[in-house]
């Protein structure tokens, strides 16, 4: 019976669903003329007029406008994506970095672990003396991709997960590895405490929170788009620290 | 300077993981320092901010209108009460600061899927604070329950971008979305913001999360609960003005009965509350769901009276489960304590005297001038029950012989906030405009779009 | 075509949630459908030939239908972080229920009733 209603309700929500995507434009056809994602990708947002934009009229910007290596006033990283996740949308990111921080925080809480676990097992050789060679190179790769956030695909939230491989590859190598709670809680308050004072510093400058005050310099160099680099640099290291916190306390038992 | 609302809670519990010890000060200074700038707020009501100086629609804008500063006001004034309590907090000051943050974040955003980001860590903070004393499986039916009402949440929040082509509330409201589409994001809207608004049936996890520990129902009865209804107002009045108001109507008939019903059958002090917490909030989104200036008025001054003396019971019930093995007669040793609980359980009936006597008949009083009698006569049977099982247990814990004879030391604290509380219900009976007049303020800015959407639009002119 | 794949999951991570009696396949459940709705926020922003939305040497300036919508890319960006962080709240305290209760099926549960 149980099942019964269960496909009953699956089955009217899917029809719904449905019912709703025949109003979608079919899969790759959207027009994104219709959408505020044009504007994000010519990066003419200050140029927009938000009533006639809201009321459907021409969008005001210059056609096939030259940004790759070109200096450009409004945003300068040359990934739309993080152009979006760090600048036009920040707030979110920072609600988002919010919730992995109450995630991580809620573990250790309900975990309540102060010790490593021990599993009584001894890694082998070849686990031992890769992780060694590994745990550098992961590291640096993760920091590169955080780095290149605003000019490759990637960005905090890749490169911070890929720093806490490399202490989860210590966890499984070694059975007396373990970050202490103070240190990761001390990296990733801080680095939280990083983006919101560079937000705060944009509200005392720009008087906007998140306000970007720095030159965005030249589309496609390192040093360019302004805070885009140094919110994502807070962030690789804020959720490298966090993934790793969460990691520690999956390995940990409450004390005797 | 709204923002500032949402960020320092969020900057003190960053600062409160570097240095653990701090984290219970931080919470009271982040509490303070928050109602102080709420107090400060109030002369630039209604303003506009639009954060990274990116317009809207294309960016993200936070609107502080008449609404969501009542809101706002409530939500920080409970979270700064709360705080006061040292023992009860515990370890969990980080969460709440976090979670203050949200509530705030919700209340103000102007952006759909901003306020699902809000959502989540509202879930996020609320499992984390349910899972206080061991509550872990009450904990874990909210967190499937509240993820999967997330999940709705961001379907609806995305459809509504494949229509309008942006995600700001300001120009969904414009925007003449197709009759077909908006049926189906208004349905999904209702599923998911229905399990913070503890709609029938999405309600399954308020019992087990309100009744399991000494922290949650204090936070998640009356600021999350505030949060949740406001928005509720928001996004089907304001946004998406008419749509689903009758499904919403009328799975808040059921919820009202359900949830007195439920309470009627329940042993246990803290769930007896919790189910019928359920069914004011049912009473509320039914006199939402009426979007009438007058109705949507009573709505929210009926759930401002249900949030002081829900937070009064609260502060006492808690207090009395986890100190007293069994509860008969055992204000005969808390007079104080007592005299506060039957005060607000007599405004919850709504007995004359009390602020719930205001509430529930000029909703009656309204309801038959548009000769509406369904809504009446549930809110009739609803009293009616309420008004059995709270006196039973008035009398329960009043009258009864004692037989746990441990006396714990009288809470001075609690006993003073929930007699002040108390005394504040009878003040609302007697000038019923100090909370009318807001709330008539409320509903005018609820229900007039136009004035809201020219105001983003307006901020988009102002600045660069 | 991919829309109606996330429709249907969708339905059936509703299924799963109704019906399993195990609490992990309920977090699974979720987890599901969290993937459907990200898999059609994506979709959504698909645009025929589009490229990755990042301006390079090949791709130096902005032409229409030329890049895929970036903002849904975007939006799954935080979606997918916030899923991570609810599954691994949820999972820690699914270790929790097991200690307490000794077991997360609900059935043989100890010490859950009212």
């Amino acid at each position: 019976m149980r099942r019964f209603y269960a496909i009953l309700i699956a089955a009217a929500l899917v029809y719904m669903l449905i019912s709703f995507i025949s109003t979608v434009p079919s899969y790759g056809k959207a027009d994104l003329k219709e959408r505020v994602s044009d504007a994000f990708l010519s990066k003419s947002v200050n140029a927009q007029n938000t009533k006639a934009w809201m009321e459907g009229k021409a969008i005001h910007r210059q056609p096939a406008k030259e940004i790759y290596g070109k200096k450009v006033k409004e945003e300068g990283s040359a990934n739309v994506v993080t152009s979006i996740v760090v600048n036009y949308r920040s707030f979110d990111t920072l609600g988002e970095v919010t919730v992995l921080f109450t995630a991580a925080l809620g573990v250790g809480l309900i975990l309540g672990g102060s010790r490593r676990k021990q599993y009584g097992r001894e890694a082998n050789f070849v686990l031992k003396t890769s992780t060694g060679i590994l745990v550098p190179l992961i590291i640096m790769f993760g920091a590169y991709i955080f780095v290149h956030g605003h000019l490759t695909p990637g960005g905090g939230f890749p490169g911070g997960t890929i720093i806490a491989m490399a202490s989860l590859l210590l966890y499984l190598s070694d059975e007396k590895f373990f970050l202490s709670k103070a240190s990761t809680g001390a990296l990733e308050g801080s680095m939280g405490g990083t983006y919101v004072i560079i937000g705060l510093l944009g509200l005392a400058i720009g008087g906007y929170f998140l306000y970007n005050f720095l030159p965005n310099g030249v589309v496609g160099n390192l040093v360019s788009a302004g805070i885009v680099p140094l919110v994502y640099v807070a962030i690789g290291l804020k959720v490298g620290a966090e993934l790793s916190g969460l990691v520690t306390d999956l390995h940990s038992e409450k004390e005797g | 300077m709204m923002v500032l609302l949402i960020v320092l809670p969020l900057i003190f519990a960053f600062l409160a993981a570097i240095k653990k010890s701090f984290s219970y000060p931080l919470l009271v200074t982040s509490t303070v320092v928050n109602v102080i700038i709420v107090l400060l707020l109030k002369t630039s009501v209604p303003s506009v901010h639009v954060l990274g100086g990116w317009k809207p629609p294309f960016g993200i804008n936070l609107v502080l209108d008449d609404a969501s500063y009542y809101a706002v006001l409530i939500a920080n004034i409970v979270f700064f009460l709360v705080a006061l309590f040292k023992e009860t907090v515990g370890k969990y000051s980080t969460v709440l600061m976090v979670m203050l943050a949200a509530v705030n974040g919700f209340v103000l955003t102007g952006d759909l899927f901003n306020s699902f980001v809000f959502l989540e860590i509202l879930t996020a903070t609320g499992v984390i604070l349910a899972s206080k004393r061991e509550n872990y499986y009450n904990a874990f039916k909210y967190l499937v329950l509240g993820s999967l009402a997330g999940s709705m949440y961001l379907l609806a929040t995305i459809f509504t971008y494949t229509q309008v082509g942006s995600l700001n509330m300001a120009h969904a409201s414009y925007f003449a979305i197709s009759e077909k589409a908006i049926v189906v994001i208004t349905i999904l809207y209702l599923v998911g913001l229905g399990v913070e608004a503890k709609l029938f049936p999405l309600n399954g996890w308020v019992s087990g999360v309100y009744g399991g520990n000494d922290l949650s129902p204090l936070v998640m009865a009356t600021a999350v609960s505030f949060a949740a209804l406001y928005m509720m107002g928001r996004l089907f009045l304001t946004v998406f003005g008419g749509y689903a108001l009758h499904i919403l109507y009328v799975l808040a008939l059921i919820t009202i009965v359900a949830g007195e019903l439920a309470a009627l059958y329940q042993k246990n002090l803290l769930k007896t509350l919790a189910y019928s917490s359920i069914a004011q909030a049912g009473i509320v989104l039914a006199a939402i769901s009426k979007s009438t200036e007058k109705m949507v008025s009573l709505a929210y001054f009926h759930l401002t009276n249900d949030v002081i003396a829900k937070f009064v019971l609260f502060l006492v019930a808690t207090f009395l489960v986890y100190n007293y093995k069994n509860l008969n007669g055992v204000f005969k040793k808390h007079k104080v304590l007592g005299t506060a609980f039957t005060i607000s359980s007599m405004s919850l009936i709504g007995f004359p005297l009390f602020a719930g006597f205001q509430s529930k008949l000029r909703m009656l009083m309204e309801m038959f001038k548009t000769s509406d009698y369904l809504f009446p006569a549930v809110l009739l049977f609803a009293t009616v029950i309420e008004l059995t099982y709270l006196v039973r247990w008035n009398v329960k814990l009043w009258f009864e012989d004692i037989e746990d004879e441990s006396e714990v030391k009288g809470p001075a604290l609690r006993a003073t906030i929930s007699i002040i509380l108390a005394i504040l219900l009878v003040g609302i009976f007697l000038a019923p405009n100090i909370i009318l007049n807001p709330t008539t303020k409320v509903a005018k800015a609820l229900l007039d779009s136009t004035s809201y959407i020219n105001n983003v639009i307006a901020s988009s002119m102002g600045g660069m | 075509m991919v829309f109606w794949i996330s429709a249907i999951l969708i339905g059936i991570g509703v299924y799963g949630l109704l019906t399993q009696k195990n609490l992990f396949k309920q977090l699974i459940s979720l987890s599901i459908i969290d993937t459907a709705v990200n898999i059609f926020i994506i979709a959504v922003g698909y645009v025929d030939n589009g490229k990755a939305p990042i301006y390079s040497k090949a791709v130096p300036k902005f032409m229409e239908g030329a890049f895929v919508d970036p903002l849904p890319q975007a939006l799954v960006l935080t979606a997918i972080v916030i899923g991570v962080g609810v599954l691994a709240l949820g999972a820690s305290l699914l270790v929790k229920v097991k200690e307490k209760h000794s077991s997360i099926d609900v059935e043989n549960m100890k010490g859950v009733g009212e």
